[in-house]
């Protein structure tokens, strides 16, 4: 009985180990390595375009920079312009001074802050571009008022400048102060105010 | 996959994988459960790029398999599960040579039911001849103590084949 006991002890390590080694060991999945490559394979390739994002971002960059530099609109504004003097006479352009009736030009009531001031801004429509001329008016000769109004403005600016200078070449005379007297305060009469 | 670094790493998959799925599926018990924590295994060491700078790759992969594996451990262990019936018997009758033949399954299910902390170190000792100083390195735990895991876990198991066994006897 003990020696069948003792067998079977003997027996126990065995099947345990047996059991043990096939524990673990289910046999490997076909195509594991394989997949495990394929799959670091696919991380590789969505690695790769990191690489090279920097230098696109780069050239991006400098083709943003090349096209603002020079735009059309950034290269009017460095054509130099000749003077409005050496300009041939163009046909003088009537610029209405009323409103045109085909530009509907809205008032808007604006209310301010203070509640006793209404503001009116005319504001354009904006689905109605305002009209474009095709040549740039150039300056009218000044009217007979406006010449007047001109040479009244230089004779009193020549005026007035005279007049300074003038003050200022006369010598300037010391002031002249009178002794301040302050008498003395007499103390109210008793009984008065 | 073109450059020498990869057809290195390619070389290393194909060396270890099969060791690295047998420390999955030691813990997992599960081959598809085991194949994922394979593949994030090795995947997180192409990411990380840490497999060029691997000393000992087997103990450092036995190491990562190992937490991926126990990450995907569900956290509800099954109870001590009792064979249903007499697994050592070797008599002769048909039915009794369906459950020898079952025996192997019986056991695994006893080492199914340890707990974790005994059948860990059980099962990595059954793995390519693991000895007990890889396992602690795996599991983070001192030497002895892997020894006396595992000794344990071996008396538990015996006691229990052996309590079958002298029922046996006993009929």
């Amino acid at each position: 009985m003990r020696d069948d006991a003792m067998k079977d002890r003997d027996d126990l390590d065995i099947l345990l180990d047996a059991a043990l080694a096939t524990y673990a060991d289910p046999g490997l999945l076909p195509g594991l390595t394989s997949r495990i490559v394929a799959s670091a394979h696919g991380i590789d390739s969505r690695r790769r375009p990191v690489r090279w994002l920097p230098w696109a971002v780069l050239a991006l960059a400098a083709l943003v920079l090349i096209v603002a530099l020079f735009t059309p609109h950034n290269l009017t504004h460095r054509t130099a312009l000749p003077p409005v003097a050496q300009l041939s006479p163009r046909p003088s352009v009537h610029v209405p001074t009323t409103p045109d009736p085909a530009i509907s030009i809205q008032p808007t009531a604006v209310r301010s802050n203070s509640p006793r001031t209404v503001k009116t801004l005319y504001v354009a429509n904006p689905q109605q571009p305002l009209p474009r001329l095709e040549v740039f008016p150039t300056p009218t000769p000044l009217t007979s008022e406006e010449q007047a109004l001109v040479a009244l403005a230089n004779r009193n600016l020549g005026d007035n400048t005279q007049s300074f200078a003038r003050s200022q070449t006369q010598p300037v005379e010391p002031l002249r102060i009178a002794v301040i007297q302050i008498p003395p305060l007499n103390p109210p009469d008793n009984g008065g105010n | 996959m073109a450059s020498d670094e990869d057809e290195e790493f390619a070389g290393l998959v194909k060396r270890q994988s099969p060791f690295v799925f047998r420390v999955a599926y030691a813990i997992l018990r599960n081959s598809h459960d085991a194949e994922d924590a394979v593949q994030e295994t090795f995947l997180k060491l192409y990411r990380s790029q840490a497999w060029r700078k691997i000393e000992d790759e087997r103990a450092f992969l036995a190491r990562v398999a190992w937490r991926m594996a126990v990450d995907r451990l569900p956290k509800k262990q099954p109870a001590f599960a009792e064979p249903e019936s007499e697994p050592l018997s070797t008599a002769p009758t048909p039915e009794q040579e369906v459950i020898a033949a079952n025996r192997h399954a019986s056991v695994h299910c006893m080492i199914d039911a340890l707990p974790e902390e005994l059948r860990q170190p059980l099962a990595l000792s059954a793995i390519d001849e693991m000895n007990s100083r890889e396992i602690a390195l795996i599991l983070g735990i001192p030497e002895g103590t892997v020894r006396t895991r595992i000794m344990r876990a071996r008396q538990m198991l015996k006691q229990k084949l052996a309590g079958l066994t002298e029922k046996r006897y006993a009929r």
